[in-house]
């Protein structure tokens, strides 16, 4: 299981690195916004995507509608871990096609019972 | 101040109720409508010397920037200065997170082996135990206690070695909100610069245009980050909010 983890503050990334680790997913990779994620998305492969929203550069909405446009991603699961709150925010991730959407600040069991969810979705 | 200065509002103000107390109602409406003109008037002198002072200080700043900065830092335009400050605090806090986080990932570990060498000792301990079964049964007792203790207590030790880590999180958030303020800093001290620019060319007419006001409309559109107004409808408050909302929209 190789995941990417996408946002602009290394401190975040840092804790989610950390987190996933703590909850056996050990092989994690980053990036700080979404031009940098997409090309490694497209060459290497990835089993699940962690993103922020607000990052400078490409956006995670504007990431997650690359992903889900791209033939080769578009069944890539994706978890959006951000402070954007708006509930039009929210929909139009929905729309957009996201698995999970976990607003900051969370907990450490928020993050794990979403990525749960995430795979018993996807794996049924 | 015209050539053609007009009459103070004082009387004005006295003309505008003798000619109401002799019952000239037309007389009164030009008094009032003096008086309101010379309202305006005075607002604008008031804008006026305000951008005189936007501009100096700006002017002064960047006579000053090309000299010398270090040297003359309390000279420094302060809104300059004051984008400078947060970007320091944005710096000093992800500094101390990621030592806090560097310490946590080196204790983790550590933490880790010692509970799993516990755990190992203790099975050992208990084969060791029946084996000789006769000799000092306290001491048996008290390591073996001591191994399944440490095991225990270095779960609980990983366990808020994670909360620290996850409490690192206020540098994330607090970053968002300081890059916020930075930009908004930055926008009025643009809005001025445009204000003391026209002010100049207009030398202050009564049409000055409303810059503000595409500030005020982006306020509630856009990416806005964390959420300081708790009172706000059209955000969700908590990761249940969230659920409720992705359940409602079929997720």
């Amino acid at each position: 299981m190789k995941i990417l983890i996408v946002d602009d503050f290394s401190t975040m990334r840092r804790i989610i690195k950390n987190l996933l680790r703590d909850l056996g997913f050990t092989n994690t990779d980053e990036a700080d916004d979404g031009n940098t994620a997409l090309p490694m998305l497209q060459s290497a492969k990835f089993d699940f995507l962690i993103t922020d929203w607000n990052m400078p550069g490409m956006t995670g909405i504007e990431l997650l509608k690359a992903v889900r446009s791209n033939e080769k991603l578009v069944s890539l699961p994706v978890l959006m871990v951000t402070a954007e709150a708006k509930r039009e925010q929210i929909v139009e991730a929905a729309q957009a096609g996201v698995n999970g959407y976990v607003v900051k600040p969370f907990t450490a069991a928020a993050l794990k019972d979403k990525i749960d969810k995430i795979f018993e979705r996807v794996g049924s | 101040m015209s050539p053609n200065s007009p009459q103070p509002i004082s009387s004005n103000t006295r003309n505008f109720i003798a000619s109401l107390e002799k019952g000239n109602t037309e007389e009164a409406l030009r008094y009032l409508e003096e008086i309101h003109r010379q309202k305006d008037h005075t607002l604008f002198q008031q804008i006026g010397k305000m951008t005189r002072t936007v501009h100096d200080t700006i002017v002064n700043f960047h006579i000053e920037n090309t000299g010398k900065v270090g040297a003359n830092s309390e000279k420094i335009s302060k809104m300059v200065d004051a984008s400078d400050r947060l970007q320091f605090v944005i710096k000093t806090t992800e500094n101390a997170a990621n030592k806090t986080m560097d310490m946590i990932e080196a204790s983790l570990p550590v933490s880790e082996s010692l509970g799993a060498k516990a755990n190992e000792l203790q099975i050992k301990w208990q084969q060791f135990m029946q084996e000789n079964h006769t000799s000092s049964p306290e001491l048996f007792a008290e390591v073996h206690q001591y191994f399944s203790q440490t095991s225990q207590d270095t779960r609980l030790l990983e366990q808020n070695l994670n909360q620290i880590l996850m409490a690192q999180d206020f540098q994330d958030i607090t970053g968002q909100v300081l890059k916020k303020v930075i930009a908004l800093v930055r926008d009025v001290e643009e809005n001025l610069v445009e204000l003391v620019k026209i002010a100049a060319g207009l030398q202050l007419s009564e049409n000055l245009p409303h810059k503000t006001e595409s500030v005020e409309n982006n306020q509630h559109t856009g990416l806005e980050g964390p959420l300081m107004d708790k009172t706000r409808t059209d955000v969700v408050t908590n990761q249940d909010d969230v659920d409720d909302l992705l359940s409602s929209l079929g997720f």
